[in-house]
């Protein structure tokens, strides 16, 4: 039987069998994964081996993956703590993007290319890239730093910016510049159109759709997901970024309460997506002129990527942030994008560029998002080896926005009598009570006990990182779930103390194996006493109606 | 790439719409889902996303397979390993006939058979339910047959990729299920725990390394001209080792979602114009699916010793069409092997079985009263107890329930003698309490017939002992003079249980609240390593006090 027709693209299968070996070898070697996917690409690709091509279906999923990523970066986005530093935000992107055309134009001219090249290469490699930062810094939990912050902003102004060149270069005519002011013009409407409707909807529309399904798993996820996919669909209708589209529908969503619980289920689907997708950079090199421009490309990059690290550093502390954060918002935006290939193979195809400069723009990005991905990963002890030599740049009045992180603090899975019995007990000791319950109904708590609350489920790693789980010194869950109190016993850090709830003997008795501190099994810790109220009921009334009476008066 | 990103988009969007109208009336997911197709096939022809399906399909298989070798799955499945093993062929024959007799070919017969006889869905379920913790007896063998039917029916999938028939090739493909099957175990005993525990466990490589692992056993299946639904599902079990599964199962279980969807819709929008084959299948698969199996698993499940309501309640979770069916007839009709009014039937078929089965397990109660007079039951485990017991029964107590506190209640009642009945309805408990002497009835709580064997008019106290609401209500509203203790884990439920004439409600947490206020503050006064190995050595000594 012809089953062999049916397999999905067997490109996919082969890009997912290596990115798993090499990512295995990455991670015994210390590198990060994303170095990893990126030589799955240049490995398959035209470049070494060329047996994948990029099929539509990579293509696809390459193109929801920037979407996904943005959509779900969206959500780690606050307006409340997006306007405190908006103001900074925009004029360290605007500096930026004028610095960095200048020392782009500056290099490129250098190294010998035509002005009309240069001012081509000036503009496509402005840009950080964005999938790389994010990722990273998602994945080290750096994205609500106030250095994360700052470097997000960055990206998705540099992302309008990039709008509004790919409608210039799609404008009927270059030529006058009424056509290039009427195309900006309208681009930024557009945008701002839908960014209003997205904070308008964040605020009337979706809780009110939302508040009808959250107690429905599937339908609450799938509502999510719709609505991510009218934002991409909407802005690549009207030819604007989907990345701008995704983030703004992340966004909206992101002011809702249950966000930390949608992101957690997001989450997988777009790391699955962005495997493909930076596998897929790597497919799209051409592999024949790749070596023309090495030596330009090589000195470009090392000049680039320190001239970009100084002139973040300068723009940041100029806004008066604290050295760490000035440091790491500058030492993450080192690279050149992967948009320099896209908005490259636009230019040659209006023919202001030879072809052949898009080896100069691959072995740019590749060489320096690879590069990149080590400072980002390892930003924090690069900063610790070198704080004191920047000790002498510190500002006598610099801003201190430190966010409060979660350590030594309790967490209690599950709302109800058991943990409010206990809630006052973990505050005065840990000062810090999480509540994580999914019950959405339960949202709405009086909030004497003055806990944080979070809505969703234990089980995401979103939800653990949101509540600092490797951090928390107690952790009480009073759900009886097996594979959530395992995934406690084994995410949970050493030294935390935990409390768990098992139906029957032998599951306590692997918690404990496992490591569990005590585990709450109601029926052996009361099979006692209710034994005792049934003889007392049968031998001693008055006993009885005295033990009764006192549980009753609890009940009511 | 815009149209298909359009196409995806109506999709969730009319899923939305959909889910949200079906989850407010109580009925199943996938009916949704398949309606959202119906409607969306107005905007879409459903062939533009072929790629996308068979990666929903992957996704559910390999999930399936994931869910199907884990531990607590695996013990609970032995419960309803004998009925299954006679239910679902005795199905399939007969489906089979009657296809043959509609003239049916021998592959669309199997899809035809296969649609009527298999029901196993894990849809609706949560991934993470433990088994093995399911505290109602009708659940877990409805779980338990389940399961089995999910390796049959990889089985029979198996068997009908093989072309041509001859002893060879059955031979052959037997030979690579086999080979497939104890790799998949190989893998799962010990490559994929010693993989797991090589790398840091982020999830995001765990994910890569399903993802391989489906890829691998996928290509395995494509070279040996297997169904690639074995493979998935293959690559699952070979993944199912706990405790790594769970993180899988987080991970996976999200891009399932997201391609479930997909798939479901999909289907949906596959449904072409309807015929009177189409009308005659349907019809066909519908009856067989909530009248003939229903009624043969209520049979089955009581000549196993289970109770009437078991049998029933246990038959109303399982008469909808499986979302194996539903995956193995997509495939048929992507290849054209199947014929189009059949694919449709099914289609139609299930998502009419899934509305009518979410109301047949609302209304179990009704449809209890209504079918238990055609079912004969087996063996009753009292009937071997001497009738005189039960007739000199006075004043006694009745306990509901015979777990942990059941137990120690009617030890004590024994030692301080008086006359104690047990009621409870699983089958597992039969040999503790035949040995222990106590009269017993293997009976369901929610029976009246039960209460009249027990002698509910003379007894003195029932205590009921399981937190299940509907069968502390179910005796409050007894004709009796006896007073009544019953459980509830939810206060507000308690509240009006002490409304109904209870004696006293038995809250655990009520209960146990010292205890444990006790024990957190011993935890955050003491060394944590002593504490623990305290708590653990006292468990110990209450299991052994169990045993």
């Amino acid at each position: 039987m012809p089953y062999t027709e049916l397999v999905i693209a067997v490109d996919f299968a082969i890009i997912i069998l290596t990115a798993t070996l090499l990512s295995i070898i990455a991670q015994k070697t210390g590198q990060p994964a994303i170095v990893a996917y990126l030589f799955t690409g240049i490995i398959l690709g035209p470049v070494v081996l060329d047996v994948v091509s990029g099929s539509s279906i990579v293509e696809l999923f390459s193109e929801l993956g920037l979407a996904f990523l943005l959509f779900l970066i969206g959500f780690e986005m606050n307006f409340g703590v997006i306007k405190s530093i908006l103001s900074s935000v925009i004029r360290i992107s605007v500096y930026q993007t004028i610095l960095q055309t200048i020392l782009a134009f500056s290099i490129a001219y250098l190294v010998g290319f035509t002005l009309m090249e240069t001012f081509i290469i000036a503009l496509c490699t402005v840009f950080g890239a964005t999938p790389v930062i994010v990722k990273i810094l998602s994945d080290k939990k750096e994205i609500t730093t106030v250095a994360g912050r700052i470097n997000i902003g960055v990206l998705i102004i540099q992302d309008i910016y990039l709008v509004i060149i790919l409608a210039i270069f799609n404008a009927e005519s270059l030529s006058s510049p009424l056509n290039i002011l009427i195309s900006v013009l309208w681009v930024l409407g557009l945008l701002a159109l839908i960014g209003a409707f997205a904070i308008v909807a964040s605020r009337y529309i979706l809780p009110l759709i939302f508040d009808v399904v959250v107690s429905y798993n599937k339908a609450f996820f799938v509502q999510a997901i719709a609505w991510g996919f009218l934002f991409v669909s909407l802005t690549e209708y009207l030819e604007l970024s989907v990345e701008i589209g995704a983030f703004l529908a992340g966004l909206s969503l992101g002011q809702l309460r249950y966000s930390a619980e949608l992101k957690g289920r997001i989450r997988p689907i777009t790391n699955f997506f962005m495997i493909i997708f930076f596998s897929s950079i790597g497919l799209q090199i051409e592999g024949s002129y790749i070596l023309l421009y090495w030596k330009e490309a090589l000195f470009s990059s090392v000049v680039l990527m320190a001239g970009n690290f100084l002139i973040m550093f300068y723009l940041i502390r100029r806004e008066k942030f604290d050295m760490e954060t000035t440091f790491l918002g500058s030492i993450n935006m080192i690279q050149v994008s992967e948009f320099s290939l896209v908005v490259g193979a636009l230019a040659v195809s209006r023919g202001f560029i030879q072809e052949e400069i898009l080896g100069y723009f691959s072995l740019m990005a590749i060489g320096t998002m690879s590069i990149s991905t080590y400072f980002i990963y390892y930003n924090k002890q690069l900063y610790e080896k070198i704080e004191s030599y920047l000790e002498r740049f510190r500002l006598p009045d610099e801003r201190n926005v430190k966010l409060e992180a979660l350590k030594n603090h309790a967490i209690i899975i599950g709302y109800n009598e058991v943990s409010r019995l206990i809630i006052p007990l973990l505050k005065e000791r840990y000062g810090k009570v999480v509540v994580v319950d999914n019950n959405p109904h339960k949202i709405n708590i009086k909030n004497e006990e003055k806990v944080s609350y979070i809505f969703g489920d234990f089980f995401q790693e979103e939800l653990q990182q949101e509540t600092s789980l490797d951090e928390a010194a107690f952790v009480f869950n009073t759900t009886r779930n097996i594979y959530l109190n395992l995934m406690i016993l084994q995410e949970a850090s050493k030294e935390a103390i935990t409390f768990l709830r098992a139906e029957s003997i032998e599951t306590a008795d692997e918690y404990y194996r496992e490591g569990a501190h005590f585990v709450i099994v109601y029926d052996l810790i009361t099979r006692q006493k209710i034994t005792d109220l049934v003889i007392a009921f049968l031998n001693n009334p008055e006993k009885f109606k005295s033990l009764a009476s006192a549980d009753i008066e609890k009940m009511k | 790439m815009f149209e298909i990103i359009l196409i995806l988009t109506l999709i969730f969007v009319a899923a939305t719409i959909m889910l949200a109208l079906t989850a407010k009336a109580g009925q199943p997911t996938i009916a949704g889902y398949i309606i959202a197709g119906f409607i969306i096939t107005f905007f879409v022809e459903g062939e533009n996303l072929v790629d996308l399906v068979q990666l929903g399909i992957l996704f559910l298989a390999f999930i399936m397979g994931v869910r199907s070798g884990s531990e607590d799955v695996l013990v609970i499945a032995k419960n309803g390993l004998k009925i299954t093993v006679i239910l679902l062929p005795v199905i399939f024959i007969v489906a089979f006939g009657l296809a043959w007799l509609l003239g049916l070919n021998y592959l669309n017969a199997t899809y035809f058979s296969i649609a009527a006889s298999l029901s196993s869905t894990f849809i609706e379920t949560d991934l993470k339910t433990d088994f093995k913790e399911l505290n109602l007896v009708h659940r877990k063998l409805a779980e338990s047959i389940n399961v089995i039917e999910d390796f049959i029916a990889i089985i029979i999938l198996l068997l009908i990729s093989i072309v041509p028939l001859t002893a060879q090739s059955v031979g052959m493909s037997l030979g690579f299920g086999i080979i497939l099957f104890f790799l998949s175990l190989l893998i799962r005993q010990k490559v994929f725990p010693w993989l797991a525990r090589l790398v840091k466990q982020s999830s995001e490589f765990i994910m890569l390394l399903g993802l391989s692992f489906l890829a691998g056993f996928i290509g395995l299946c494509v070279l040996f001209d297997v169904s690639i639904i074995v493979g998935a599902f293959a690559a699952g079990i070979a993944l199912s080792k706990s405790p790594y599964n769970i993180k899988l199962l987080d991970t996976m279980g999200s891009l399932n979602e997201f391609f479930s969807a997909i798939f479901f819709v999909t289907l949906g929008a596959l449904v072409k114009q309807p015929d009177l084959e189409f009308i005659v299948y349907s019809l066909l698969i519908i009856l067989i699916t909530l009248i003939v199996k229903p009624l043969l698993t209520m049979q089955l499940i009581t000549w196993e010793g289970y109770n009437k309501r078991t049998a029933v309640n246990t038959a109303l979770q399982l008469d909808h069409v499986s979302e194996f069916a539903l995956m193995i007839a997509i495939q048929a009709s992507l290849m054209g092997f199947i014929n189009s009014s059949l694919f449709n039937a099914i289609i139609i078929a299930s998502v009419i079985t899934f509305i009518v089965s979410s109301y047949t397990s609302r209304y179990n109660g009704h449809i209890f009263n209504v079918v238990q007079r055609f079912i004969h039951q087996g063996r009753t485990v009292h009937d071997e107890q001497d009738a005189k017991v039960f007739a000199n029964l006075d004043h006694h107590v009745i306990v509901v329930g015979y777990g942990i506190k059941g137990r120690s209640i009617v030890k004590a009642l024994h030692s301080n003698e008086h006359a104690v009945l047990v009621i409870d309805n699983d089958p597992l408990h039969y040999e503790s309490l035949r040995t222990s002497k106590i009269p017993f009835l293997l009976m369901d709580a929610h029976d009246e017939i039960t209460w009249k064997t027990a002698m509910v008019n003379k007894a003195r106290l029932i205590v009921v002992t399981p937190h299940i609401q509907t069968v502390s209500e179910t005796v409050l509203r007894l004709d009796t003079e006896a007073s009544i203790i019953v459980s509830s884990y939810d206060i507000l439920d308690a509240r009006h249980l002490l409304s109904l004439g209870s004696a006293y409600v038995n809250v655990p947490f009520i209960l146990a609240c010292d205890d444990i206020k006790k024990a957190v503050i011993s935890a955050l006064n003491s060394n944590p390593d002593d504490f623990r190995k305290l708590n653990q050595k006292e468990l110990q000594r209450q299991k052994s006090d169990e045993d």
